[in-house]
C-alpha cells in the first residue's frame, strides 16, 4: 500500500504535506504534488493535512490510474519538502471537478531547487517498482 | 550510551504523550542492537560515537511517522544501505530485533503502526539491495 495524490490537489497545491513527511516522498510537478510510491511508508501523517483532502490510501476503488500517475511523475519531477506559498487562486479550484482532464500540466515544478537541499535531493532518487504503466488521459 | 540500557522495558508507559513513548521505544531498540551478537559491530561502527545526537533523530524520525508535528524528515533507505555488511540477512536480523522490540510495547496499536511503517521500509531496503543499492551517493545526507 501507499498514499496518493489525486485530481483535487491540481491548482491548489498547497503543500502542508511535503513539511509533515518524515522521508520526503513528494515530487512537485507545475501544478501539483505527487507521493513516490516506493519511498512512501504508509504513515499516513499527510493525510489530514491536506487542505484540499486530495491524499488518500491507494486501497481505495478507481485509484489504480492515480497510483499510476503518482509514480510515473515522481520519477520526473523533482523532490520537494519545504513548503511555499500556494497559488494565489488555489481557493478557486479547491472542489473543481474533473481537473486532471482540464488542468493538469505534466511539466515540473521548482522543487527543492532554490534552497539549500538542491543538492541533495533536487531530482528523483530512483526509478520506481511500478513504472512503465501508461497514465489514462495522458499520451504515454 | 551505556549498553546496559537492555534492561530498561517498556511495560508501564501507556499514560505517557506519544514523543516519550516512541522515545523509550527507540532508546530500548538501539540497546537491543548493541547487545546483539550480528549486528553490535554494524551500528557501533556506523554511529561512531553519537549515540546522543542518533538516538535523537531515531526518535524524532519514528515520532513524526506516528504523528505530525516533529521537523525531522530522512531517507532511512539510504541510511541502511549504507551500514557495512546490509544484505537481506543482516535486514532480516535488524527486523527482527524491531519486531522483538514491538512486542514489549504494552500499546498494541502503537506497536502495530510501527511494525507497519519498519515493514515498508524493509521492503524498500530489499528492493534496493535488489536493484544494486544505495539511492545516492554515501556519505549525502537527507
Amino acid at each position: 500500500m501507499t498514499y496518493v495524490v489525486t485530481d483535487n490537489c491540481i491548482k491548489c497545491k498547497y503543500m502542508d504535506c511535503v513539511e509533515v513527511c518524515p522521508v520526503d516522498c513528494f515530487y512537485e510537478g507545475e501544478n501539483m504534488l505527487v507521493i513516490h510510491p516506493d519511498e512512501c511508508i504508509d504513515c499516513g501523517v499527510c493525510e489530514p493535512e491536506c487542505p484540499a483532502e486530495a491524499i488518500v490510501p491507494d486501497t481505495g476503488l478507481g485509484l489504480e490510474s492515480w497510483l499510476e500517475l503518482n509514480a510515473k511523475y515522481a520519477s520526473i519531477w523533482p523532490n520537494i519538502s519545504v513548503k511555499r506559498e500556494p497559488p494565489v487562486d488555489a481557493k478557486e479550484f479547491d472542489g473543481v471537478p474533473n481537473k486532471l482532464e482540464q488542468f493538469f500540466s505534466p511539466k515540473p515544478g521548482q522543487g527543492d531547487a532554490m534552497n539549500e537541499r538542491d543538492d541533495e535531493r533536487g531530482r528523483a532518487k530512483s526509478p520506481p517498482m511500478n513504472a512503465g504503466h501508461p497514465i489514462p488521459g495522458q499520451n504515454s | 550510551m551505556d549498553k546496559g540500557e537492555t534492561s530498561n522495558d517498556l511495560v508501564g508507559s501507556t499514560s505517557e504523550a506519544l514523543p516519550e513513548r516512541v522515545a523509550r521505544f527507540v532508546d530500548r531498540f538501539y540497546a537491543k542492537l548493541r547487545n546483539d551478537p550480528e549486528l553490535e559491530y554494524v551500528i557501533d561502527n556506523a554511529i561512531a560515537g553519537d549515540w546522543a545526537g542518533h538516538l535523537a533523530r531515531m526518535r524524532a524520525f519514528w515520532t513524526t511517522t506516528i504523528s505530525p508535528g516533529d521537523s525531522y524528515s530522512g531517507d532511512p533507505v539510504d541510511a541502511h544501505l549504507r551500514l557495512e555488511g546490509m544484505d537481506r540477512t543482516l535486514l532480516a536480523r535488524w527486523l527482527a530485533v524491531f519486531d522483538d522490540t514491538c512486542n514489549e510495547l504494552p500499546d498494541e496499536h502503537l506497536a502495530d503502526a510501527l511494525r507497519v511503517r519498519a515493514a515498508r521500509i524493509g521492503d524498500q531496503i530489499r528492493f534496493a539491495l535488489s536493484y544494486g543499492g544505495a539511492r545516492s551517493e554515501p556519505g549525502s545526507a537527507r
